[in-house]
């Protein structure tokens, strides 16, 4: 499996776990998730950063308001962390 | 006292091109919201109403039209659209508005829930007309359309100050809801006192997640266009938050704790990154944790930290300021300016340091009333005091402590014991994530009444009923270590933090 699909599954899986909703796919949004209020949202962040041992940048997390968009976010984040840890390459 | 739609005019002449208010990608600037301001008290002049509800999602509307019922002398309750369908229609009904400001989306759900005295509907424009089906109402319907300028016959014949002018609901902690009747006297000596306090000026601009038909929030709304400054509403989600903090340069935010502990606990130390631009931040309406206090002195280097305590009575009656009054962080501060504040023991008498009693306050600020009740308002105002029901002393600096509810202390065999000095020392316990404590009866018979301690744990093995009571044991006077020890998954709190103590007994009873 390429590890972008890796880490969108293993987003939703995050995603369906903290926000108690089994039935969460990439198209999930905010609205359509009952759980996903300013609480469950910051545990996402929490929940995301803590398993990728990234910093979700703020800034992009704030236009955040579905999953598709969430995957985008934490993959940003890993591609800086390459880079910074790595070089960029 | 200078009047609302006085101070409004003034900030159009004096900041033309300055935004009022900021929501999301709309700008409204000062003469904007005059002229938004000053339509909709015209329609509603010309309308004749006094009584008026208005139902709004939290939002930019809601200021313009709690400024615009001030202004046209009404009477208006605000409520929040998104409420449950039967507390809506019990405050209505309650109420018997003969107006209703809302606009279409939310007028479809509202509409079966208005009563017999509902004349007009008002709709204000919203984004959503042009794709939400065309409201049907048995009211007569006036849609409001908002002007490029203000209409200024609106602006001549304002209401006495003096007069109810804005019905407040509290979110209590007890029982069926309040309404708290004040006036724009109260309301603008309200504004005026926090302003000394924060010293705000036309350069501010804040931002906040507060909800805006809330005393806090609303407030905020009002220090803000007391000063001509900018008030920039953010959702109530964290990242949010910090993100138009980030993209308005903000110099000012306002937040209950439990939204500062969400900030804290998801970013810790990057919120330094947010912070450390602003000039003040205003936080209020339920206790906060002393290590959140101390995190905020180091991540907002430069600002002043402005906690208050007060109620939709009386509305900031003390301050304090975390960073300049470190020492005395373990109490509420000290009064507000011009706000008058006693401890008083059950005869009414002056209570000495240190002992403890009924917080009463005096000023203008503090409310009319409460709306269709006089019974309650006779109990509670009482010599041109409010008695807040709040138990509380006051050390010999002039600083007050915050004990509990009255009725929330307990009475062990003569001793009088705090809730909160109980959670305090229990929440100091590595493994305790929240607790509350209740009186419950002493089934010995022996004290009366006996502290029970509702504990939210980590999980962890190692924390015991036992573990907890020998840990209070070492830490606090006899009387007020824990009778009984009982885990539970939530403490149950209003959505503001504060502990519903009331669920707690019936659930124990």
């Amino acid at each position: 499996m390429a590890l972008s699909q890796a880490i969108e599954s293993e987003v939703i899986a995050i995603c369906r776990e903290v926000l108690d909703d089994p039935g969460i796919t990439i198209e999930s949004t905010s609205a359509t998730v009952a759980n996903w209020d300013s609480l469950g949202h910051m545990h996402l962040i929490a929940a995301l950063e803590a398993r990728y041992a990234v910093e979700l940048d703020v800034l992009e997390m704030a236009e955040v308001d579905c999953v598709e968009m969430l995957i985008g976010v934490v993959w940003n984040a890993l591609q800086f962390a390459r880079g910074a840890v790595g070089g960029g390459s | 006292m200078e009047r609302l739609g006085q101070v409004l005019v003034q900030n159009a002449c004096r900041f033309p091109d300055k935004a009022a208010i900021i929501e999301g990608r709309m700008e409204l600037t000062h003469p904007a919201l005059l002229a938004r301001v000053s339509a909709l008290a015209g329609a509603l002049g010309d309308h004749g109403a006094r009584r008026v509800a208005v139902v709004l999602p939290s939002g930019h509307d809601v200021v313009c039209a709690h400024y615009a019922t001030m202004i046209a002398g009404c009477e208006a309750m605000l409520l929040d659209a998104r409420m449950p369908p039967d507390d809506l229609a019990d405050l209505l009904g309650r109420f018997q508005p003969a107006v209703v400001i809302t606009r279409s989306p939310e007028l479809q759900p509202l509409t079966d829930l208005l009563g017999p005295t509902v004349q007009s509907v008002f709709l204000l424009p919203s984004v959503e007309d042009a794709c939400c089906p065309r409201a049907k109402s048995q009211q007569a319907v006036q849609h409001v359309a908002w002007p490029g300028a203000p209409v200024w016959s609106a602006l001549r014949d304002w209401g006495s100050l003096d007069e109810v002018a804005l019905v407040l609901c509290t979110t209590g902690t007890t029982g069926a809801r309040k309404l708290v009747s004040l006036t724009e006297r109260n309301v603008l000596a309200a504004a005026r006192n926090i302003n000394e306090f924060t010293r705000i000026d036309a350069s501010a601009r804040e931002v906040t997640p507060l909800p805006l038909h809330r005393s806090f929030g609303l407030a905020r709304a009002r220090c803000l266009s007391l000063v001509g400054g900018t008030l920039i509403i953010s959702p109530p989600r964290g990242d949010r938050a910090l993100a138009l903090i980030a993209q308005h340069q903000a110099t000012g935010f306002s937040a209950v704790p439990a939204f500062l502990r969400m900030l804290i606990g998801t970013f810790g130390l990057r919120l330094a990154r947010y912070f450390a631009g602003l000039d003040y931040m205003e936080i209020g309406s339920a206790s906060m944790e002393h290590g959140d206090k101390l995190f905020l002195i180091e991540a907002a280097p430069r600002a002043r930290i402005c906690m208050h305590y007060g109620s939709t009575e009386a509305s900031r009656s003390t301050f304090i300021e975390f960073r300049s009054e470190r020492d005395k962080l373990d109490t509420i501060g000290r009064p507000t300016p011009h706000v008058n504040l006693r401890v008083v023991s059950e005869d009414g008498t002056p209570c000495s340091n240190g002992e403890p009693g009924e917080i009463v306050v005096q000023g203008e600020h503090v409310c009319a009333g409460y709306w269709g009740d006089d019974q309650l308002t006779a109990a509670r105002l009482r010599q041109g005091w409010l008695h807040t029901s709040d138990c509380g002393s006051i050390d010999a600096d002039g600083y007050v402590r915050l004990l509990g509810r009255m009725d929330d202390v307990m009475n062990v065999g003569g001793v009088k014991v705090s809730p909160e000095r109980i959670e305090n020392v229990a929440k100091s316990l590595p493994g305790v994530i929240d607790c509350a404590a209740v009186g419950g009866r002493d089934s010995r018979g022996i004290y009366g009444e006996v502290p029970l301690l509702y504990v939210v744990g980590d999980g962890s093995t190692s924390l015991s009923a036992q573990r907890v009571k020998s840990y209070c044991a070492e830490r606090l006077l006899p009387e007020e270590v824990p009778h009984e020890v009982l885990f539970i998954d939530a403490i149950p709190r209003t959505d503001t933090g504060k502990i519903q103590r009331s669920h707690l007994r019936a659930q124990h009873a």
